[in-house]
């Protein structure tokens, strides 16, 4: 059931207990105080009456035994006192019926069963009674009489009381229904915008925030809801982006893989079927020999580049003289260097990191730098120390990368010319790979570059102690 | 008959197809890359056009528009296999899409349909007066239909498709007969007879020594 019809329910059903206990005991107490107070002032009448007859049979000897006497003398009361009277002989003999009820003798009967101090009640239609019984006695001799009070318009007043207030019942229900109804609407609203909001995002829209203020517990409940949508849509964010990346690099790498295996089983197929001319023969050759290099060096780049997985591994850090990397670097790259290397800042100091990745980094982005090849056919690789840290530029004045292809360079597999880096078997692997060195370091690659002028890689280490 | 142009921007992958189709006896061009696959679009005519989709730097799909008003039928080739990409290749406009690694028989194959196809008495292999259609597997000599069995008619394909080429003869058993029978050279000479005595080329197809069989070049 709805909140709001709950809530009316609820409310409506403690009112009209609280009403209808109220209302019963009101009109409850008031009544049978009118009814008592009536009995009382009756009682009064009924002694007086009781003191008449005496004085009747005082003054007439033997009234009870003359009937008519009797009669008249009960007429005669019944006019002047206006009330309604019965007189039995001691025997239980109506001797005269005047008490203003159509069947009265049952009631007066057991008026007179219930003796002197009792009063008893008599009910014809809409009309009540009081009866009074007393014997009334003079020199031995016993009238009883019965005195019948009309008290119709007590139980006249009480229903009418009764009516009212149920009229007033069904008012105030109303009334109280249509507010309580109204109220709890209006604050179950916000529970409204909050299920809504909660359903469009559940359906996706991850951007959804229900934006609601105010200070009391349901604006509140309203914030946190928006705080967890905002962590949920950042989540999902990422997700989409990871699940975007891997599918790059399966398809990037896919392509890779079946570039080279495409002209490998098409040569050897040639070769192995027809008796080919020499210089066709020598061409098949060629091509299957250096494609499957290149898929060898994509192959170790690869699995290099696996190992490096920053998710999935952490570097011992060790301290690295400076020196002894330079040295370590110049003697892998090969010996015939088309390009002069100008190190500057590497004679002294120490910095945390692994030698080998560190090696291969600086080789790569070396390696890079002679491809591009620069106008002064110079690299400088300088180390510049300062707070803790050392910051390591390699520098050239080649090819240089344009400004947008820039952010996407160290993507694996990304080739900014594709034809010149296949000549030299290139698979666009190197920069990703620098990257992920860079990272497990815990710095990033930063690059400047400008197309015609130069390339500029910057990365910073910690200063190793001592 | 116009020649074939192959546009990838992978040399070897590019001089394989090349070497490929004129052993079956076409005329080709190549262009390693857009810019100048769009110039010979422009300039030249071409009986079909086999397009790698991944280029660097223009789109294989944008190298469509330019094809299209040419009407000349285009194969895709590409490593991309997925069916929402070939759905694309088709929709782009494509005759057929072949996906890389390819068998380069398999796109002679596919070549000689789409040439078919497109009307221009494309895909048949001719040489001395003998025409064949390999898709509908039927041969004329000088216009007259010749009755080959179907082995004899794969075996006529595999030579027409390698004119000037001396087959080995165990690729060429692989080749036709699938490698089903074990010893194989009776089979592969008789039916070598059988059809130089059915087209008369006797003096045609020659008979290499320790290699195979050779169907001259028609010049």
């Amino acid at each position: 059931m709805k909140l709001a019809a709950k809530l009316t329910l609820a409310i409506l059903l403690l009112l009209a207990l609280l009403l209808n206990l109220g209302a019963a005991w009101l009109i409850g107490s008031g009544f049978s105080a009118q009814l008592q107070a009536a009995a009382q002032q009756n009682a009064a009448t009924h002694r007086a009456e009781c003191y008449q007859l005496q004085k009747a049979m005082i003054e007439t000897p033997d009234l009870e035994t003359q009937p008519p006497l009797v009669v008249l003398y009960g007429q005669q009361r019944t006019a002047q006192a206006g009330v309604g009277l019965a007189i039995l002989s001691e025997e239980g003999a109506f001797l005269y019926s005047g008490t203003g009820m159509e069947n009265g003798w049952q009631p007066v009967l057991r008026a007179v069963d219930a003796g002197e101090d009792g009063m008893t009640y008599a009910k014809e239609g809409a009309k009540v009674w009081q009866l009074f019984a007393s014997p009334v006695q003079w020199q031995g001799r016993t009238l009883w009489l019965v005195s019948s009070c009309d008290v119709s318009s007590v139980f006249r007043l009480r229903n009418q009381q009764l009516e009212g207030f149920a009229r007033l019942e069904l008012i105030a229900f109303a009334g109280v229904a249509l507010a309580v109804w109204a109220v709890s609407r209006r604050l179950t609203r916000p529970l409204k915008t909050l299920e809504e909001t909660s359903r469009a995002i559940a359906a996706g829209a991850y951007d959804r925030r229900t934006g609601m203020t105010g200070a009391d517990e349901v604006a509140s409940l309203a914030a946190s809801f928006d705080a967890m949508a905002e962590a949920v849509e950042q989540r999902a964010n990422q997700l989409d982006l990871a699940v975007h990346q891997r599918e790059d690099f399966v398809s990037a790498f896919t392509h890779e893989l079946k570039t080279p295996m495409t002209s490998m089983l098409g040569y050897a197929d040639l070769l192995r079927s027809a008796e080919v001319k020499p210089e066709v023969r020598q061409r098949a050759a060629n091509y299957i020999y250096h494609e499957t290099k290149r898929l060898e060096a994509l192959s170790a780049k690869l699995m290099t580049f696996m190992a490096l997985d920053p998710e999935h591994r952490t570097l011992e850090l060790r301290p690295v003289a400076l020196t002894a990397l330079a040295e370590k670097v110049a003697r892998a790259l090969p010996s015939e260097c088309p390009v002069r290397l100008c190190w500057e800042g590497f004679e002294a100091g120490r910095v945390l990191g692994d030698e080998d990745l560190l090696t291969s980094l600086l080789e790569n982005l070396i390696s890079n730098g002679m491809r591009a090849e620069p106008k002064d056919g110079r690299i400088s690789i300088t180390a510049h120390r300062k707070n803790g840290q050392v910051e390591i530029t390699v520098r050239d004045r080649g090819r240089g990368i344009p400004k947008k292809e820039l952010e996407r360079i160290t993507e694996p597999f990304y080739m900014v010319d594709k034809s010149r880096a296949r000549a030299q078997n290139g698979s666009g692997f190197g920069l990703a790979l620098c990257a992920r060195i860079a990272r497990l370091h815990g710095t990033r690659l930063e690059f400047e570059s400008q197309p015609g002028e130069g390339t500029m890689v910057r990365f910073t280490l910690k200063e190793a102690e001592g | 008959m116009n020649p074939i142009l192959i546009v990838d921007d992978e040399r070897p992958i590019a001089e394989l197809i090349e070497l490929t189709l004129l052993q079956a006896g076409y005329q080709c061009e190549i262009a390693l890359d857009g810019e100048t696959a769009a110039d010979k679009i422009e300039t030249g005519r071409y009986d079909l056009i086999l397009l790698d989709i991944m280029l660097p730097g223009v789109d294989g799909y944008e190298l469509m528009e330019y094809i299209r008003p040419t009407g000349t039928p285009v194969i895709f080739l590409t490593a991309k296999g997925m069916l929402a990409d070939r759905v694309r290749g088709l929709r782009m406009g494509a005759d057929d899409y072949i996906v890389k690694p390819f068998e380069p028989l398999e796109l002679l194959a596919r070549v000689e349909s789409v040439l078919r196809r497109a009307g221009r008495g494309g895909g048949l292999l001719r040489a001395f007066g003998v025409v064949v259609d390999p898709a509908a597997r039927k041969v004329e000599k000088d216009g007259v239909p010749v009755a080959l069995t179907p082995r004899e008619f794969d075996l006529l394909v595999l030579l027409l498709r390698n004119q000037g080429i001396a087959l080995y003869r165990d690729v060429m058993y692989e080749r036709v007969w699938g490698g089903e029978e074990e010893t194989g050279s009776r089979t592969l000479d008789l039916h070598i007879q059988r059809l130089r005595k059915k087209l008369g080329l006797a003096d045609k197809i020659k008979t290499v020594y320790k290699i195979g069989y050779l169907l001259e070049v028609e010049t």
